[in-house]
């Protein structure tokens, strides 16, 4: 896209037209999707951060210094809604895989060449805290004082986690060249999840007999 | 070696997911959640306006209960007060003439402890303290909201008898007296028992005699005064006496139960939740109470996405929200009496609540053909919500004897912001039944 005509797009949704809105969320959708995918747990959780994110982006395009790179700018909203979304939702998030810190006999990586799919989908399967330090530490190269300020967390946790993010994608990776064995996991899943899902049931039906 | 490989991995993920716009295929349906976003954002000016809205409805609501107080104060303090001088002038000018000389006399502050000690004890102990002569300041509170009430009309209080006579005691009291009269004394406390003892009991006319007596009693020439005060006048007396009686606080306790619909927007898809509750009231004059409380509710909902605002775990798939909220609700209501006969009483009130959300679950259902199962969520202790929720109830209390009442309260709670984790607009009206158990005065009415 030409600077002209996103010059135009950023007129046109200051004036809050909703083609407008469209086109440039559009436009972005690939590049904001590509960071949020690699924060988030899934697909879905993505769509909510980056789509959160472009509210921030619409909301506040009037704050938007011309003189920068507009791409930067977006790319930083979605970072930062990013990491706002894990740190709202830390309630909810695993905090802790005690296995994390077993160590893996084998230091060396396959050779194999590994596919963006596949990648997202090993950095989605950590926990949020891993996920979200490696995220900041590996990809975007923040330092650990930064990822603790940013976060909240003390340096620590934050070398810890990086340390147990690392360990697992690492077992990941290794594994990956073997085959899915994967059915007893499956199944260890379905029961968890009927366990869950009478459970609440059970509790839904006492709450409505009260 | 470990160090290299760790960067190595970094390095994998760093190339291997970056530059992966190009991967990534523009979905509808990320746009049209997005649009509704957007829509909600302009709402949420109008909701600003809203709550703006309630805040002056509230603040009008209180002046309004704040005029009325006064309001109604005034008129109790003034016409019985004017109608008994004006007897008093027809009919017992000696008596009134006589008496308030010896009230001013008798008005020192060191004379009070010894009549707020008649007053808070026992009738044994009473007579045997003022025997010994000895002065306990206990009560000091009480006599000090007797001698504040207003002046007018005052001789024939049961509070202004009782004064007299007890600054009688209270000349009796001090050494540099020189009349110390122990047989004066003790008869007179005797009376100031009865008196009291009689205040809550039906029968009260003696109390205006017996008042009537002991000021007699105690002030120089005692026939004068007793034998003009009418029986007119001792009617009088009593109207001024309740009226003082009523204007005291009293506080009262409630214990509550309550079912009520509770939905989000409107109650179209509401579901039944169960209120506990206590209710601690302050009634302030005849018609004005305050009350505060704490109540256990549990409010289940459902909604659907659009008014839940929260993200996590939602999706464009998600299609419902069910969700079990676990309440804490404290209230702070006025309420305003605007029917009473006979053992029958009607007010209506209107206050703030306080949210605080102890436990919150929910479950999202998605869409059949987005492959997801219901996600649950379960959260306690994040969310709380200072006077967010506007309450506005009608309350039918039926006397059942002097002590206990039976309350009917149906009401309303409209949120003033967004309630729990998806800040929904959690409306619930329904009706709480219960006993009201009136205390008594904050002032020792008893």
């Amino acid at each position: 896209m030409g600077e002209a005509e996103l010059q135009q797009l950023i007129a046109g949704c200051l004036n809050h037209s909703r083609k407008d809105q469209k086109m440039l969320y559009k436009a972005f959708y690939g590049f904001a999707m590509s960071i949020c995918l690699r924060y988030a747990g899934n697909r879905y959780e993505a769509a909510e951060i980056m789509n959160q994110g472009f509210l921030k982006v619409f909301t506040n395009l009037q704050k938007y210094d011309t003189s920068r790179p507009f791409i930067a700018w977006v790319g930083r909203i979605m970072m930062n809604t990013s990491v706002d979304y894990y740190r709202s939702n830390l309630k909810l998030s695993l905090n802790d895989d005690l296995d994390a810190a077993e160590d893996i006999g084998h230091n060396e990586l396959p050779d194999q060449k590994l596919n963006y799919d596949d990648l997202i989908a090993m950095v989605q399967q950590l926990p949020n805290a891993y996920r979200t330090v490696f995220n900041l530490f590996a990809i975007e190269g923040f330092s650990h004082e930064e990822i603790a300020t940013k976060l909240g967390i003390s340096t620590g946790t934050s070398k810890s986690n990086l340390f147990k993010a690392r360990e697992k994608l690492k077992n990941m990776v290794i594994n990956s060249g073997r085959l899915p064995d994967t059915s007893a996991g499956n199944a260890q899943h379905t029961i968890v999840a009927i366990g869950a899902i009478s459970i609440s049931i059970s509790v839904l039906i006492e709450l409505i007999m009260k | 070696m470990k160090e290299k490989s760790e960067n190595k991995l970094d390095q994998l993920f760093r190339d291997g997911i970056s530059g992966a716009e190009d991967h990534i295929a523009f979905r509808e349906e990320d746009w049209a959640s997005m649009e509704q976003l957007l829509d909600k954002k302009s709402n949420r000016k109008a909701g600003v306006f809203r709550i703006v809205y309630f805040a002056a409805g509230i603040a009008a609501l209180l002046l309004l209960a704040i005029g009325l107080y006064f309001y109604t104060d005034n008129n109790n303090k003034i016409d019985p007060t004017n109608t008994n001088l004006n007897s008093k002038n027809t009919k017992g000018q000696s008596a009134k003439d006589k008496i308030q000389p010896v009230k001013s006399a008798n008005t020192p502050a060191a004379q009070l402890p010894v009549n707020s000690d008649s007053l808070g004890n026992t009738p044994a102990q009473n007579s045997s303290n003022s025997a010994q002569g000895s002065s306990t300041t206990s009560g000091l509170t009480k006599q000090q909201y007797a001698v504040n009430t207003p002046y007018s009309g005052l001789p024939s209080t049961d509070q202004h008898g009782l004064k007299v006579r007890a600054s009688d005691n209270g000349e009796n009291k001090p050494a540099d007296n020189s009349p110390v009269n122990n047989n004066k004394v003790l008869p007179l406390i005797a009376a100031i028992v009865d008196t009291v003892g009689n205040k809550n009991k039906p029968g009260v006319d003696n109390v205006g005699s017996k008042v009537q007596n002991n000021i007699a009693a105690n002030t120089t020439p005692p026939d004068t005064v007793t034998d003009q005060l009418t029986a007119q006048e001792k009617k009088q007396m009593l109207a001024v006496k309740t009226a003082v009686i009523k204007n005291r606080p009293q506080f009262s306790i409630s214990v509550l139960a309550a079912s009520d619909a509770n939905a989000v927007n409107s109650f179209g898809h509401s579901q039944t939740g169960t209120n506990y509750g206590v209710q601690l009231s302050l009634k302030l004059t005849r018609k004005l109470t305050v009350s505060t409380g704490a109540a256990y509710a549990i409010k289940p909902y459902s909604t659907s996405p659009g008014s839940y605002s929260s993200a996590y775990p939602q999706s464009v798939y998600t299609t419902n929200i069910q969700a079990n909220c676990k309440v804490l609700d404290i209230p702070l209501n006025v309420s305003y009496q605007v029917y009473s006969k006979g053992n029958n009483a009607i007010s209506l009130g209107s206050g703030v609540s306080s949210y605080f959300m102890l436990r919150e679950n929910y479950r999202y259902d998605y869409t059949q053909d987005s492959g997801l199962d219901p996600k649950y969520i379960e959260i306690k202790n994040q969310n709380k919500h200072l006077f967010g929720v506007l309450n506005i109830n009608a309350n039918y209390q039926r006397r059942i004897n002097s002590r206990f009442s039976a309350v009917v309260q149906p009401y309303m709670k409209l949120p003033l912001t967004g309630i729990g984790n998806g800040k929904v607009d959690l409306k619930s009206t329904g009706v709480a039944l219960g006993i009201n158990w009136n205390i008594g005065s904050a002032f020792g009415a008893k």
